[in-house]
Order: structure tokens, then C-alpha cells, then sequence
């Protein structure tokens, strides 16, 4: 290779780079020149591919022959809210055929919205010796028999977390499929399961696997055996309780709580479901070093509530139900300032009427006593444009804010106003908001102050707000660094949608249901941009039976190097200039 | 953007004129001070046209009971709407609760007179396509969602089938909590709860069955209905590529329930009729299809909290709602053994 005599060694090169691990830095090295390019695709170990659509397998490995962690994302994120109709897609088996070919050192696969089967557990499990962690993020279509071969067969695993997964579950004895001389494991996460696991395998499994540092169990885990399993595991960092009740006797509450007392690392703590009161003092010993809190599934109400969270302060991230109240969230105020990341969930979402007094008092009092929020998710009845102004100027530093007021095109309830104002503040405050999610009732007007100023913004959720196209038209043609976008039910059509037709091809992808494309503007946008993948997905048939100006159901655009895909059902149409 | 419809078939729409100043000004060079003033000119038309949108006549596209073009009847509560309907025009509500001896007949023997109502009173072919791309022309009745439910649909239609109603345009029946709550509990006096929409709040599904356990359990005066929203079950469908979740609150009866999966799988129903070398053109015939179901092609199944696979229909709608993990749409020749089976269990929990 030609070379100028100042230049690198390719060594010397190769050992910077390996400092350097975001995916980002190592794209922007990748770009400098045709030799950095070469160096760093040969020391690459890690790729992260955000939609599994947008290249194929066989163009991942012959750019990068050297990988160790693949990392893929499959379907759109509304499908957590059941809008992508079963069978989309989102199959992960062909890139693991291909991946077991390719990469017999690989260590690590992290998936998540995918379609994961048996088989393709299977072959994982068998392909690659050095295998260490797995990661299924809300996948689905595998069963206990496809993890039983994971644990059968994979001698070095560290991590195998099955996080938010639904998992078929006809045998709770995989578990046991662990050899006895296996002893790596790091990490488990077992909190989606549904059935019961083998107690006995799990116990000598944790007793005999010294780092085990993260254990989630599930709810079918007993409390008087959880004791047993702490004491098993003293160096755990992360816990996540099964099912905390059991009649309040005295010999199990002291276990228990010597039990947690032993645990000096303990810096997380989860699970929590079915929560008896009596046993939660049993974990006040570890409180005061925690730093997340996940309650997300604990009917702890009330005092018990509020006792337990005061006493975490050094707590960093609670996520609760609204049973904190807003009394509660004053109270995580006054003790937790160094709060980063809040989340509150409903806890009667359909309900007609507040079944608890959570209001927006009570974000704007943790927005005042915590001055390193970043991170909200806030499910609430009731806003106000003056609270979100508020919390805006409390919380400059957010990159977060997620805001579901439960009621579609709920105005500000005092001044009966658009929120439109409220969410400005929050755009224009926070100059480093990465992703915003709104609700209530908005004009066009709050899409012309993201246009304006959420430069930084890389995700939007929009649901029932606007006007007209022009709302749509603010937020292509303003923010700069808009990765996904995700809408429902807004009255946004072919204009905006055409108009920005090239901001397309910068963005991961372009969710959009229930709003006003028609079937010609898809079309359309399919055959001039060849490198977009146009889906209409529309479960009422195809869609040239009907006039062109129908809208579609539903629209999925993705940018893509792999052309139209072929796996999709009967209800999923791709727009190119071929299939037209 | 969109022109009224003039008639059921679609034919005679004209060419929109904006949509011709769209493709002229598809350019991803062009200037945003030229796309702006375009997306506003454009957009007035736009907000124009999206009057005409909410203004189409919703009767002709809203779900039918009838011919299209005769007079809907007047609907009563719980008779979900259209030709798609397993049972025909003239079920009501004391039909629907009095499930009786021979569920599955119904089930069976209803699904025939719903299609064959569809096919002989609809104007048009009612064929379905399969992944082969045989011609596809479904029965208004069944396909003409109104593409944005006015917001304040003064129809309160209570069907469990997709309705026209806001956010209409999801395929899964929009539940209307109602209908449900009044015909489950005559003397609740609970607020009624509102109208639900798919995938609102955006909270996770398999979350919602969770929390509705473990929450549920410690409410003392618990009614599990009212306290909690949804309980997703999967149904697969024998030879059918991949499978469906359905919210099992969304339905007040059996009916609803056959009436919402039919919808959903009747494309398959049909698919296979294709694979029995019929002429994939002219897709499927009257007799055909009538065939396909009065040989009690397929049954309904699920599978219960003892692991066991059930009949649906064998027991009062609470019970089976209470019981049911997932459901199963089974050909018929494998669930002959099933009756006896479940007869029996019902014997013994009495």
C-alpha cells in the first residue's frame, strides 16, 4: 500500500484505536481515509445495527471479519403498544445462520424487538465455543426448550437475560441444564418467565457461581426461599426479588433480613410483585446504598411507599407506580438529590377517574429539589402549560422527557390552552433533549418550536396532535439530528411527507398510523427514493384495491442498504419502482 | 387531499389537484423557503380537504348489518356490525347470553349464514386474497373504515368489531368498555369507563396481564372486570403463518369473540381454500367457501389454567374469560376428541 513517510504504522494506529469503542467515534474514524478505513474495520469488535432491515448479514461480515458482539434491533418501538400486526417481521434466524458462519469467536449477541426461535437458540448455542453473554430485549416466539440448549451447551456464558421477552414456558427445568461444572455465569435475568423455575437447580446454580453479580428472579420465586439464595450470593450487585409476600412470621422476617444485610454490594433492587408490607423492612438495611429502584410492579402504596423511598438517598433512578402520589414524589425530593432518572407508571390506566393523587405537582417538585434530573417518564391525568414551563427552567440539563397524559388532547386544565407552550419551554430549556414524547392537546404551533429549537432531538413520539401538515413539515424540516420519528393518529399527510422526502434517508425510520398518507404519496415516495424502504402495512387488503388517495393504515420508512426485504405477510407491501 | 367517494365501488374519484403540485415539487434540493410556502399553500388545501375527509358519508362507510344501500337497522347494543358477522342480522342480545347446549354448532352453523349473507347480499365478489395474490375485492361492509373517526361521533354504535369511532382505523376491535361493563353488570354503579384505544396509554401488553394479577389480588372488593383493562391471550390458527394477540376484556360474549377472530383469520380460511386448486383468479366461489364451512373446517379451541385444551363455548362467558391462557383455531378433525373431555371437567367442578 502506498504510504507517505509521515504516516502511522498501521500498529501503532490499531492500538489507538482500540480505545476507542463508541460506535459513533469509530464511523467518524472510518470516514478520515481509505487506510483508517481498512485499520479500523479490521479491529472492529463491536456493531450495533439499529434496524435489522437496513443491511443485510453478508454486508456486516464483509466489512467487519473481525467481530466479537453483534447488537440488532428489529421491530418499530410501537409495536410495545401492539400497533405492528403480529408476523411483521423482525425474524432473527437468518442472521444468526449467518453469523454462526462467520464468527465462530463471537461472544456476545444483543437483540431486542426481534423474532427469536427455538432453533435459532439452538444454533447458537452450538456454533460458538467462546460464548458469553446473551441478551433478549422484549423478543419473542422461543421457548424454556430453546434456552435449556443455551444452557446445555454454552461452557463460558456470563450473561443471559431475557429482559421484558414473553417466553413460552412448558418446562421449568432448563434451568437444571446447566452443567454442574459450570460456574461462569455474571448475570441472569429470569424476571419475564412465567412459570416456575427449579428452585434447587437455581439455588446450587447461584451457589456455585461465584461473580454473580445481577439476578433477576420471577414472581414464581417464593420470599421464604429468597434468604437461602442471598446468602448463596452475598457479592450480588443487582436483585430482583420474586413474589414478596408470605405470611409475616417472625423466623422468616429475621432471615430475611439478615440475609440483605449480608449483601454489602447491593446497589439495585427489583421485582417487588405482590408486595406484603410486614417484609419490607427486611431490606432497610441496603437501602442507603442504593442506586435504582425498580418498583415498577409493586402495589406497595401509601406510607410503606414513601418510608422505603426516603430512605434511598443516594438513589439515582426510581421507577414507581403512581402510587407514590404526588406527596410521595415531594418527599423523593427532599431525599434523593441525586436523582437522575424518574419514571412513573399508571396503575389504573383505563380507569374513567384518578384512582390517586398524581397530578403535575408533583413532577414540578422533583424537578425543583433534584437538580440532576436527565431522564422522565410520567404518566399523569392533568397538565398544565405553566408546570411544564416550570419544569423546563428547573431542569436544564434534560435529555429525556417523556410525558403521557393519559386523556388523548387533554388541554391545560386551568387555562383550557393547548400544551403548546408548556412543551416549548421544555424544547427551548433543555438544549441537550435527545428524546421527547408528547401528549395532550397540541397545535402546530409545538412543532414549530421543535423545529426551532430541539436541535439536539434524535427521537419524537407524537400521538393525537396537530393541526395539518405543517406540523409535520416543522419537525423534518427543523430538527437537525431526528433519528426516529414516530406518529399516531395526527392529521399529517402527503405534503409534509414528500416535501422532506430526502430528510428520510437521514433518519433510522419514520413510524406513522392512523394519519392521513394516501396510498399514491407512498407510492410515490417508494419510487424516488430507492434507498428507503416504503412498508404499508394495512390489514384491510391490499392497498390498490382501493382509490390512491386512501390513506394507508399504517406506514413504516426505513433507510436501507439491503433493498426490499422478502420476509414480510400478507398485510405488508414495500413501495419501489419494481413493485408498483 | 382525498375527494368524497361517490359510490360503494370507489368508482369515479377525480384526480386531486394537490397532489399533482406534490410531485412537481418532490425535489430533495429544493430550498426550504419554496417547500414552506408550498406545505402552506398546500396545507390550507390540506386542512380543506381534510374537512372532506371527516365529512364523508359515514354511513356509507361504516360497518353494515345489511345490503349496503338498504336501511341499517337500528342497532342494538351488543350485536357487533357487519356482514362479517358469524351470526347473521337477527341475533340480539338474549341470543348471545343464553349459550347453550351445542356452543360449537352455533359457532359453526352461524359462521355459514355470515358469509352467505355477505356473499348474497353484497354487490360485489367477497373473495380474500392468499399470499398466491388471487384477486381481492372485499364486501364494503366489511373494509370501509373512515379513515379518521370524527372526534365527537355523536353514533355511539357499541360494536365490538372495528367501529367507526375515533381511531377507526385499527384493524382490532376498539373496545367500548359501555357496552361491555352494562351488559356484564347490570347493577354496577361504577362510573362508566371509557372508550379504549389500541395501544393506549402506551404501556407494554404483556405488562397489563401482569399488573392485572398481582394488582387485582390485593383489591378487597375486587371486580376484575372494571379494576382492569386487558388480558391478552395469543391465538394461533392451524396452518395459518403466524399468530395473533387479542384482548379477551374487549368482548362481552362468545360472539364477539368468534366475530373479532373471523375477521382476523378469515384470510387464512380462505388461503387454504385456494390450495385446493380453484381458479385463483376468479378467487372463491359461494359454494366453495359454504363448503369450507359446513364441513366444520375448523373449530375454536384454548387451552385453560390446567394446561387442557377446551371447546370455547362450553362455559359461561366469565368463567372461560377467567380461565383461558391462549386460544387455538383448530381443524376440526383434531379436536373430535375434545367434547367428552370437557363435558367431564365441567362435571367434576360442579
Amino acid at each position: 500500500m502506498l504510504r507517505k513517510a509521515s504516516s502511522f504504522p498501521e500498529e501503532m494506529l490499531e492500538h489507538v484505536l482500540s480505545f476507542i469503542t463508541s460506535d459513533k467515534d469509530r464511523n467518524a474514524v472510518s470516514l478520515v481515509c481509505k487506510s483508517w478505513y481498512e485499520i479500523e474495520r479490521w479491529c472492529r469488535k463491536r456493531i450495533f445495527v439499529g434496524n435489522c432491515y437496513a443491511v443485510r448479514p453478508e454486508m456486516v461480515i464483509r466489512r467487519f471479519p473481525e467481530l466479537r458482539s453483534v447488537e440488532l434491533k428489529g421491530k418499530p418501538h410501537f409495536a410495545d403498544f401492539d400497533l405492528v400486526p403480529d408476523g411483521w417481521g423482525g425474524c432473527v434466524y437468518p442472521w444468526i445462520a449467518a453469523l454462526a458462519t462467520a464468527y465462530p469467536l463471537l461472544e456476545e449477541i444483543k437483540l431486542k424487538r426481534m423474532v427469536v426461535s427455538d432453533e435459532s437458540l439452538e444454533v447458537i448455542a452450538k456454533s460458538f465455543k467462546n460464548f458469553k453473554v446473551l441478551v433478549l430485549s422484549s423478543c419473542e416466539g422461543f421457548s424454556t426448550d430453546g434456552l435449556a440448549a443455551v444452557a446445555a451447551n454454552c461452557r463460558n456464558l456470563r450473561g443471559l437475560d431475557l429482559r421484558e421477552s414473553e417466553v413460552d414456558d412448558p418446562s421449568g427445568q432448563w434451568l437444571s441444564r446447566f452443567p454442574d461444572s459450570f460456574t461462569s455465569l455474571a448475570s441472569l435475568n429470569i424476571s419475564c418467565l412465567g412459570a416456575e423455575v427449579s428452585f434447587s437447580a437455581l439455588e446450587r446454580l447461584v451457589g456455585r457461581c461465584p461473580d454473580l453479580k445481577t439476578l433477576r428472579l420471577n414472581h414464581a420465586v417464593p420470599l421464604d426461599k429468597l434468604a437461602n439464595l442471598l446468602r448463596g450470593a452475598p457479592q450480588l450487585v443487582e436483585l430482583g426479588t420474586g413474589a414478596y409476600s408470605a405470611e409475616l412470621q417472625p423466623d422468616v422476617f429475621s432471615n430475611l433480613a439478615g440475609a440483605f444485610s449480608g449483601c454489602k454490594e447491593l446497589r439495585s433492587l427489583s421485582g417487588f410483585w405482590n408486595v406484603f408490607p410486614g417484609y419490607l423492612p427486611a431490606v432497610y438495611p441496603v437501602c442507603s446504598g442504593l442506586t435504582s429502584l425498580n418498583l415498577r410492579d409493586a402495589n406497595i402504596q401509601g406510607a410503606d411507599l414513601i418510608k422505603l423511598v426516603s430512605q434511598c438517598r443516594s438513589l439515582q433512578r426510581l421507577w414507581v407506580l403512581d402510587y407514590i402520589e404526588d406527596i410521595g414524589l415531594e418527599e423523593l425530593a427532599a431525599c434523593c438529590k441525586d436523582l437522575t432518572e424518574l419514571r412513573v407508571f399508571p396503575s389504573d390506566p383505563y380507569g374513567a377517574e384518578p384512582n390517586v393523587s398524581l397530578t403535575e405537582r408533583g413532577l414540578v417538585s422533583v424537578s425543583e429539589g433534584c437538580p440532576k434530573l436527565q431522564s422522565v417518564l410520567y404518566f399523569c391525568r392533568q397538565m398544565t402549560n405553566a408546570a411544564l414551563v416550570t419544569i423546563a427552567k428547573n431542569s436544564p440539563r434534560m435529555t429525556c422527557f417523556r410525558l403521557c397524559i393519559i386523556e388523548p388532547r387533554a388541554p391545560d386544565y386551568q387555562t383550557l390552552q393547548p400544551l403548546d407552550l408548556g412543551f416549548g419551554a421544555i424544547v427551548e430549556n433543555c438544549k441537550d433533549l435527545r428524546r421527547l414524547s408528547l401528549s395532550g392537546l397540541l397545535t402546530d404551533r409545538v412543532f414549530e418550536y421543535i423545529g426551532t429549537y430541539a436541535k439536539k432531538l434524535e427521537m419524537l413520539s407524537v400521538a393525537f396532535a396537530g393541526d395539518s401538515d405543517l406540523g409535520l413539515h416543522h419537525v423534518l424540516s427543523g430538527c437537525e439530528k431526528l433519528c426516529k420519528l414516530e406518529i399516531r393518529d395526527c392529521p399529517f399527510g402527503d405534503n409534509a411527507l414528500l416535501a422532506n422526502a430526502a430528510k428520510l434517508e437521514t433518519m433510522r425510520s419514520l413510524w406513522m398510523s392512523s394519519c392521513s398518507v394516501s396510498f399514491r404519496a407512498c407510492k410515490l415516495l417508494g419510487q424516488k427514493m430507492p434507498r428507503l424502504n416504503v412498508e404499508v402495512i394495512d390489514e384491510r387488503g391490499p392497498p390498490d384495491l382501493r382509490p390512491e388517495n386512501c390513506p394507508v393504515e399504517k406506514l413504516y420508512i426505513y433507510r436501507t442498504i439491503a433493498g426490499p426485504r422478502f420476509d414480510m405477510p400478507g398485510f405488508v407491501w414495500t413501495m419501489n419502482g419494481d413493485s408498483v | 387531499m382525498s375527494s368524497i367517494p361517490k359510490e360503494h365501488d370507489y368508482i369515479g374519484l377525480s384526480e386531486s389537484p394537490a397532489m399533482e403540485i406534490i410531485s412537481d415539487k418532490l425535489s430533495p434540493s429544493s430550498t426550504s423557503s419554496s417547500t414552506l410556502s408550498t406545505v402552506e399553500k398546500n396545507s390550507s388545501s390540506g386542512s380543506g380537504s381534510k374537512n372532506n375527509n371527516t365529512s364523508l358519508n359515514l354511513k356509507e362507510t361504516e360497518l353494515r348489518l345489511g345490503l349496503p344501500g338498504s336501511q341499517s337497522p337500528e342497532r342494538k347494543p351488543t350485536v357487533p356490525a357487519a356482514g362479517v358477522s358469524l351470526f347473521g342480522k337477527d341475533i340480539d342480545t338474549n341470543n348471545a347470553n343464553a349459550y347453550s347446549l351445542n356452543p360449537l354448532k352455533n359457532l359453526v352453523s352461524g359462521a355459514k349464514r355470515g358469509f352467505s349473507d355477505a356473499l348474497d347480499g353484497s354487490t360485489g365478489k367477497w373473495v380474500f386474497s392468499d399470499s398466491n395474490g388471487s384477486e381481492v375485492d372485499l364486501s364494503k361492509g366489511a373494509v370501509l373504515f373512515s379513515p379518521r373517526g370524527d372526534n365527537g361521533n355523536p353514533q355511539k354504535s357499541r360494536v365490538a368489531g372495528p367501529a367507526n369511532k375515533d381511531f377507526a382505523q385499527s384493524p382490532k376491535p376498539v373496545q367500548d368498555k359501555n357496552s361491555q361493563v352494562a351488559a356484564a353488570n347490570e347493577n354496577s354503579s361504577a362510573p362508566a369507563a371509557k372508550t379504549q384505544v389500541v395501544g393506549w396509554p402506551p404501556i407494554r401488553s404483556f405488562r397489563k396481564n401482569t399488573m392485572a394479577s398481582s394488582l387485582v389480588k390485593n383489591n378487597e372488593d375486587v371486580d376484575g372486570k372494571s379494576v382492569y383493562g386487558c388480558l391478552y391471550v395469543k391465538v394461533s390458527m392451524d396452518g395459518a403463518p403466524y399468530l395473533r394477540k387479542v384482548d379477551l376484556k374487549t368482548y362481552g360474549n362468545y360472539l364477539e369473540l368468534s366475530s373479532a377472530l373471523e375477521k382476523m383469520f378469515g384470510c387464512f380460511t380462505i388461503g387454504q381454500c385456494g390450495y385446493h386448486g380453484l381458479p385463483a383468479r376468479d378467487g372463491l366461489t359461494e359454494s366453495c367457501l359454504k363448503d369450507l364451512l359446513h364441513g366444520s373446517e375448523y373449530v375454536l379451541t384454548y387451552e385453560d389454567k390446567d394446561g387442557d385444551w377446551m371447546l370455547v363455548g362450553d362455559v359461561p362467558w366469565d368463567m372461560f374469560t377467567d380461565s383461558c391462557r391462549r386460544l387455538r383455531i383448530m381443524k376440526g378433525s383434531e379436536a373430535i376428541g375434545l367434547a367428552p373431555r370437557a363435558m367431564e371437567k365441567c362435571k367434576n367442578r360442579n
